[in-house]
């Protein structure tokens, strides 16, 4: 019973330290004064303004445009490869994978830098495009990733099974595979999606001539002050995300632990 | 037609936007521009030496090192603890990730109004107690609170994982083995979640060793890491050159750290043992 | 009463989320037995090695070990051990490091680990494997640490549920044998799950036919399986044909509709009754007028001998004979009074929620 307690306790202490930056945020989103430190009295305005903010509504624009193009992209370039590398030979599968890996694991800053270099020498200006592309390239080994366990762990039969009752190729693909792993293929849209949504590091060095995402303005703001219309546009963001966890999440109970499970 | 064929379209955007790039950074960190174009030079990589930046290195390396071995020591219990809670376990550990879906911008700014030394949150509560103020904006205490703030959830997630994957019946075995509780938590459950706290280990150091954001924010920029350097080469001084060589000696100092830490777990196959 | 009982459960009473798994359950281990618990899954005889071994505490009821209540002892604090079903090696630890963690643990003098450890090695034949990763054996390997892993600590009863499930017939057959001589050089007491009853009457000295969280019969392989006490128990194990009777007096039986003599005596007159005729006590004969007549409907070779059916006024029976009969052929069906077994209907038990 004391060690029940003392687990809660510790329970408690924890999310007190993950949720207190997240709910002062929120709380001063309602707050009338534009200070940080204090409580000015009760507001909507920030919600009312942050749209009419041209800053904010630009990059607000930019953020979520590009997160479902490179979102949507990357998982249909991503699903293909997944089926594809699957039945490749091991040694060539795993030279494939290990580039994969390659912008997962390599630092954020030294991904977004390479990036840099290589817009900058094939001659490519930097803006909406450029931000485009880095977002694809970070997004589709998260999509293999998500899809490619899903892929081994299929009976291997059904796919020649579909061969052998008279289905082409493509279509056996179609009506057998792709079934099988739509709720993989989803888990990696999603975390495609929220990656692409909150990405910093790589945005910061790919964009250009006023094309700017949220973050890039938070940091940009973070200088001379934020304004309190970011912290509306970011609780409104927080609670559709969580929301459309939460929906997912009743709609397959296992799925908010893979998607938790793939989140890195 | 041939499945594999499939992949074809990520392997040519693979090649030309993970391979090309990559090579761009060795291409910029071993040439040098003049009259008659580029030539292949040193002196970019020899500077990387200079003691500023092998300080700002190994300050990075101390703080991501700090701030991992603190993440552990935080998450390996809490993981034990959700674990543990068969049922309600997982939505658990669902809302100690949620946090990660707040800008991750935002949610290190919030830090700065919460430890503000005259007007922080903190601060008034400790001051209402009568305990002495936090005053540690702008120093390596705030870095490493920052970076631990926004890498605990990828220390507690693999390790849970970990945790959860291990047969129950193991648990069962130690017992009947004569092991209680702690000597099981020694001698079975740790040694079977090391896999998880390996990556852990990789998913917070990594990016804790590179962050630029952090020392910015928390650091109110007076503390320099290696992720500000590089930062300060292409976006304050334009030595692309030289910011390319501090990239690339990051980048094998971190793969080489990683190569180290996979070894030390046999388990893991190619890069999937992070996952 | 108290002739060497190491493991007494008494009225133990367990459920999971509801379900009744154990219902009132009352069984006495005696010491140095080879006590089968047999039944089809679900049957609760897993819950009830688990209640020895202290993985589970009974919701009423108690366990005692030599006159004491272990009901609420933890299982490392109790001197048995268990194999488990699917072994449960630990993988981060070689063969060597397995069979010594318990030791470990107790923290006994690294020699005699060493010595203890060789002499588990030797009765499980597996000398020089020390140093195998457990990655590297094959199941029935595995196994045989799994064993070496419990008796090197020299328990006092040793718990095995379904520990040759996983594995093929010739080498499960080769463990049986070797587990029953195990058994008796160990001279202690084994507790063992199965579901296979040809494994059970092999090994066992003592069965406990189990259904339904309940005990139906204890016995002897040999009276298991020759005195079933009821209907469910004679088709559990081994084959049977089993249709109703008409108990008419001690000795006669009717079934459908004629008179046969039997061996069974003590049922009321005119009592309902199940009635148990082994396929390999049928004999086939020529069709003759005051017997039971049929047809056979199919006649497979099975080895050792012809499995063969006959449909005689809507039953149909399982013979084994080894005679090759034709499908179609008529036949009669012979069965010694001494043969037919003639048992209590089973009460249609009523779930208790």
């Amino acid at each position: 019973m004391v060690k029940r307690g003392i687990e809660r306790i510790y329970l408690g202490l924890i999310m007190v330290f993950l949720y207190a930056p997240i709910l002062t945020l929120i709380v001063f989103s309602f707050n009338d004064s534009k200070s940080r430190a204090k409580w000015g009295g009760f507001t909507l305005k920030w919600y009312k303004n942050m749209l009419h903010d041209p800053e904010i509504s630009k990059s607000l624009y930019y953020t979520l445009l590009i997160a479902l193009l490179a979102s949507v992209i990357a998982t249909i370039i991503g699903t293909l490869a997944a089926i594809g590398i699957h039945v490749m030979k091991k040694k060539t599968k795993s030279v494939i994978l290990n580039v994969t890996y390659l912008p997962v694991l390599n630092a954020d800053i030294v991904t977004g830098i390479a990036f840099m270099l290589f817009f900058v020498a094939i001659g490519l200006r930097l803006g909406f495009t450029s931000m485009l592309i880095a977002h694809i390239t970070f997004n589709i080994p998260y999509v293999i990733l998500s899809i490619l366990p899903k892929l081994s762990s299929l009976n291997k039969f059904t796919y020649e099974a579909a061969l052998d009752l008279g289905a082409s190729p493509m279509k056996a693909i179609r009506k057998v595979i792709i079934p099988e792993i739509m709720p993989n293929i989803i888990t990696g849209f999603l975390l495609a999606f929220t990656l692409s949504l909150d990405d910093f590091v790589i945005s910061y060095f790919t964009t250009g001539s006023g094309v700017t995402n949220l973050s890039i303005t938070i940091y940009t703001m973070t200088r001379r002050g934020i304004k309190p219309e970011i912290n509306a546009v970011s609780t409104v963001l927080f609670l559709s995300v969580l929301i459309l966890l939460l929906i997912i999440n009743k709609r397959s109970d296992r799925h908010a632990k893979k998607l938790g499970g793939m989140n890195v | 037609m041939n499945r594999k064929w499939l992949a074809t379209p990520y392997l040519i955007w693979m090649v030309i936007f993970i391979v090309v790039p990559l090579v761009m950074v060795f291409y910029y960190a071993f040439t040098v521009k003049d009259v008659n174009g580029a030539r292949f030079t040193l002196d970019h990589v020899m500077k990387t030496f200079d003691s500023k930046y092998m300080v700002a290195l190994g300050k990075s390396f101390l703080y991501a090192l700090i701030s991992t071995v603190i993440c552990l020591i935080l998450a390996y219990p809490l993981a034990l603890i959700l674990v543990k809670r068969s049922k309600g376990g997982a939505a658990m550990l669902f809302i100690f990730i949620l946090p990660m879906w707040m800008n991750f911008l935002l949610r290190t700014y919030a830090w700065l109004s919460l430890l503000e030394t005259n007007n922080g949150l903190i601060n008034t509560i400790l001051r209402a107690l009568h305990l002495p103020v936090l005053d540690i904006i702008g120093t390596p205490k705030a870095i490493i609170l920052g970076m631990i703030y926004n890498f605990l959830p990828f220390m507690v997630l693999p390790i849970y994982n970990a945790l959860a994957k291990i047969d129950k019946s193991l648990m069962e075995a130690a017992y009947d083995l004569g092991a209680n509780d702690f000597k099981r938590l020694l001698k079975v459950t740790i040694p079977l979640s090391m896999p998880g706290v390996m990556s852990g280990i990789t998913m917070v150091f990594m990016p804790a060793v590179t962050s630029f954001v952090i020392p910015n924010l928390l650091g109110s920029g007076k503390v320099n890491l290696i992720g500000n350097m590089i930062e300060q080469q292409f976006l304050m001084t334009y030595d692309w050159g030289f910011g390319a060589a501090l990239s690339l000696v990051l980048m094998i100092i971190i793969l080489i750290s990683m190569g180290v830490i996979q070894r030390s777990d046999e388990d893991m196959e190619g890069g999937a043992g992070l996952w | 009463m108290e002739k060497n009982v190491i493991i007494r459960l008494e009225n133990v009473t367990k459920s999971f989320d509801d379900q009744v798994v154990l219902n009132n359950l009352t069984l006495d281990v005696e010491k140095n037995e080879f006590l089968t618990l047999l039944g089809p899954s679900g049957c609760g005889k897993t819950t009830t090695l688990r209640l020895i071994g202290g993985f589970e505490k009974p919701d009423e009821g108690s366990v005692w070990h030599q006159g004491k209540d272990i009901s609420n002892v933890p299982p490392y604090k109790r001197n048995i051990n268990t194999v488990f079903q699917k072994y449960a090696l630990f993988p981060h630890l070689n063969v060597y490091d397995n069979i010594a963690f318990g030791l470990n643990i107790k923290k006994i003098d690294k020699s005699l680990i060493k010595e203890k450890v060789q002499k588990a090695l030797k009765q499980v034949n597996l000398v020089g494997y020390e140093k195998r990763s457990i990655e590297q054996l094959s199941g029935g390997q595995q196994q045989r640490v799994a064993i070496a892993r419990a008796i090197v600590n020299e328990p006092e009863i040793l718990l095995l549920d379904e520990p040759l499930g996983a594995l093929d017939l010739k080498l499960r057959q080769e463990m049986q044998y070797e587990l029953k001589t195990l058994q008796k050089e160990l001279g202690i007491t084994f507790v063992y799950v199965t579901h296979d009853q040809e494994e059970a009457l092999t090994m066992s000295d003592t069965v406990v036919v189990m259904n339904n969280g309940v005990i139906q019969q204890k016995g002897s392989p040999e009276d298991i399986y020759n005195e079933p006490v009821n209907a469910f128990v004679a088709d559990f194990i081994g084959e049977s044909n089993i249709m109703d009777g008409i108990m008419k007096q001690d000795g006669v039986i009717e079934i459908f509709g004629r008179i046969y003599e039997c061996v069974d005596k003590g049922y009321a007159i005119n009592e309902k009754v199940d009635v148990v005729v082994r396929p390999e006590d049928i004999k086939l004969l020529e069709p003759s007028e005051n017997k039971l007549n049929g047809q056979v409907t199919s006649c497979i070779f099975k080895g050792v001998h012809y499995e063969t059916c006959v449909m005689t006024e809507g039953f149909e029976w399982v013979i084994h004979n080894t005679k090759n009969f034709k499908p179609g052929e008529h036949v009669s069906i012979n069965v010694d009074p001494f043969d037919i077994h003639i048992m209590k209907k089973m009460v249609e038990e009523k779930v208790h929620e």
